[in-house]
């Protein structure tokens, strides 16, 4: 449970942050990391640890941090696409149409603009798509952890130089 | 602490990273595997605010991540082609990474305070260098991580 609640409470921050338009734009792929780094800081006071730390650990944190995040950032961009009916998918079905009408092969992407439509109909309509959910979950799953991993494992040398410097 | 295989794995998936952003950039791919392109521009965006006049372009083409994350992953590439072409090349220090990110953050801050209007050359390049002192970071450490699993007294 100690390993974990510091990763939640910056899962959770990171997943909030996540939907945040404004914060994307000023910190763009860093939040993540960053998240995960104050995890490793948290794990440390709240364990009250004073040796090095392993790197087996902080990829530890870092993929809890990541697998969090994932799940909240999910559940809150689904949350808004249900409140605003309207995400990502349906503003930007201008350019993806035009992108796909411009490719030669028309049986393949006539399927896949199908196939969008219906995702953004529904979303629009119901403010929910099962198959846009599905995406997300996937899509956040693998890459939050990635980063979370690689924050984890960056901040593991800042934290066992200052630990050094201590002692 | 063996380092090579570790190198080698952080250099495929970072080549693999940046094929994804650079897809629009492949000769032939995006008209060969266009059912690609949606995916990608959906992981990409978990990670970048993909603004489009933020995104480099050439032609009709651009990339899927902004000038400053294209800058940090083509750095991390660089790096990683540099540590195994040049493998007695001696790992960053922490310090050195930090100073490397300065050119990064000073870019963000000054382009928030609208200081100077947003420039892909300045983002990139920052990113560049921010990219290329991480991907050491990310390399020491991994060899701990591969040690540590593989490499067990």
């Amino acid at each position: 449970m100690k390993k974990l609640l510091p990763s939640l409470v910056c899962g959770f921050s990171a997943g909030v942050f996540s939907i945040i338009p404004m914060i994307k734009s000023f910190s763009c792929c860093l939040f993540l990391p960053f998240a995960a780094y104050i995890s490793l800081v948290l794990y440390i006071k709240a364990n009250k640890i004073s040796e090095r730390i392993k790197a087996g650990t902080a990829a530890a944190l870092g993929l809890y941090t990541g697998i969090f995040a994932s799940l909240f950032g999910t559940a809150f961009d689904l949350l808004l696409t249900l409140v605003l009916r309207s995400n990502e998918i349906t503003k930007g079905m201008p350019e993806i149409k035009q992108l796909l009408e411009g490719l030669p092969d028309k049986t393949l992407t006539s399927e896949m603009l199908s196939m969008m439509q219906m995702m953004s109909n529904e979303i629009t309509q119901y403010g929910f798509s099962g198959l846009y959910a599905f995406l997300l979950m996937m899509n956040n799953f693998i890459v939050f952890s990635i980063f979370g991993i690689i924050g984890a494992l960056i901040g593991m040398q800042s934290i066992n130089k200052k630990l050094e410097k201590v002692k | 602490m063996k380092i090579l295989p570790v190198k080698i794995t952080l250099f495929l998936l970072i080549t693999l990273w940046c094929a994804g952003f650079f897809f629009m950039f492949i000769p032939y791919l995006p008209q060969k595997a266009p059912f690609f392109w949606l995916p990608l521009k959906f992981a990409y965006s978990r990670v970048c605010h993909q603004q489009p006049y933020k995104l480099i372009t050439l032609g009709s083409n651009h990339t899927l991540v902004c000038a400053r994350c294209a800058g940090i992953y083509v750095g991390a590439l660089l790096a990683g082609l540099f540590s195994l072409v040049l493998p007695k090349l001696k790992p960053f220090k922490f310090t050195l990474f930090l100073l490397f990110s300065i050119p990064m953050l000073l870019d963000v801050i000054l382009y928030n305070l609208n200081v100077y209007d947003y420039s892909k050359n300045i983002a990139f390049i920052s990113g560049l260098f921010f990219g290329c002192a991480g991907f050491f970071v990310i390399l020491e450490s991994s060899s701990m991580l591969y040690s540590e699993i593989f490499e067990k007294d």
